[in-house]
């Protein structure tokens, strides 16, 4: 891992779009601003990471296991779609 | 919500970026899904037959689940209105219909027209990966 230290105000550059500036420190906390072009997604990488675990989870060969869905409300007729 | 072609019982959707975890597969097919009149849907990889997920629209059991869509989500499938976009929760099934959850954190999101599909992960952690269905009914 490339490590480098940076001080408020300073940024990283990663290839030629992407930004990663230090806007703030504060106690144990850190505030980054990403500049980045829109084919970029940003993300916490904690929150990533319970998606892609939720979604191996939730994974499953199309089968016709139907009985194991929940039963519906009845407001499920006129909810919006 | 989406038509579907009249030779066949699915739609075909495409997620550019894949899905997180699955990030290789891109092609899905969208079809009715449980018994007669039943919300649920069935997203079914076109190339791996193992990768398939139950999806159902989150205001089934969520009447009041909203969430802004970020421009560059929006850009990426060409959505401008709210009513381009089919919303989509990913179910997790378990042993007891009662155990299934629904994740509100990663709402799958379809442009009707184009049938580009992204699942988007939310900026907020206020919704849950698995948030019960049981409870909610």
């Amino acid at each position: 891992m490339l490590v480098l230290t940076r001080r408020a105000n300073q940024s990283i550059m990663i290839g030629h779009e992407i930004v990663v500036t230090v806007l703030e420190v504060r106690g144990d906390q850190v505030r980054l601003g990403i500049k980045a072009p829109r084919s970029i997604d940003v993300h916490r990488e904690e929150i990533f990471a319970q998606l892609q675990q939720a979604n191996r989870e939730a994974v499953r060969a199309p089968g016709d296991d139907a009985d194991k869905l929940p039963g519906v409300p009845h407001r499920a007729d006129d909810a919006p779609r | 919500m989406l038509e579907t072609d009249a030779q066949t019982d699915y739609v075909a959707i495409r997620f550019a970026a894949g899905l997180p975890g699955f990030p290789d597969v891109h092609d899905f097919h969208l079809a009715p899904w449980g018994p007669p009149g039943s919300p649920y849907l069935q997203l079914r990889a076109v190339d791996n037959t193992d990768v398939g997920f139950v999806v159902v629209p989150p205001w089934v059991f969520y009447p009041d689940y909203e969430f802004d869509l970020d421009d560059a989500t929006a850009e990426h499938l060409g959505l401008s209105v709210a009513d381009d976009a089919i919303v989509l929760a990913v179910v997790t099934l378990r042993d007891r219909p009662d155990e299934a959850t629904l994740n509100l954190l990663g709402p799958i999101v379809v442009n009707r027209h184009t049938h580009d599909a992204a699942q988007v992960v939310l900026p907020t952690t206020s919704y849950s990966v698995r948030a019960p269905l049981a409870v909610a009914s």
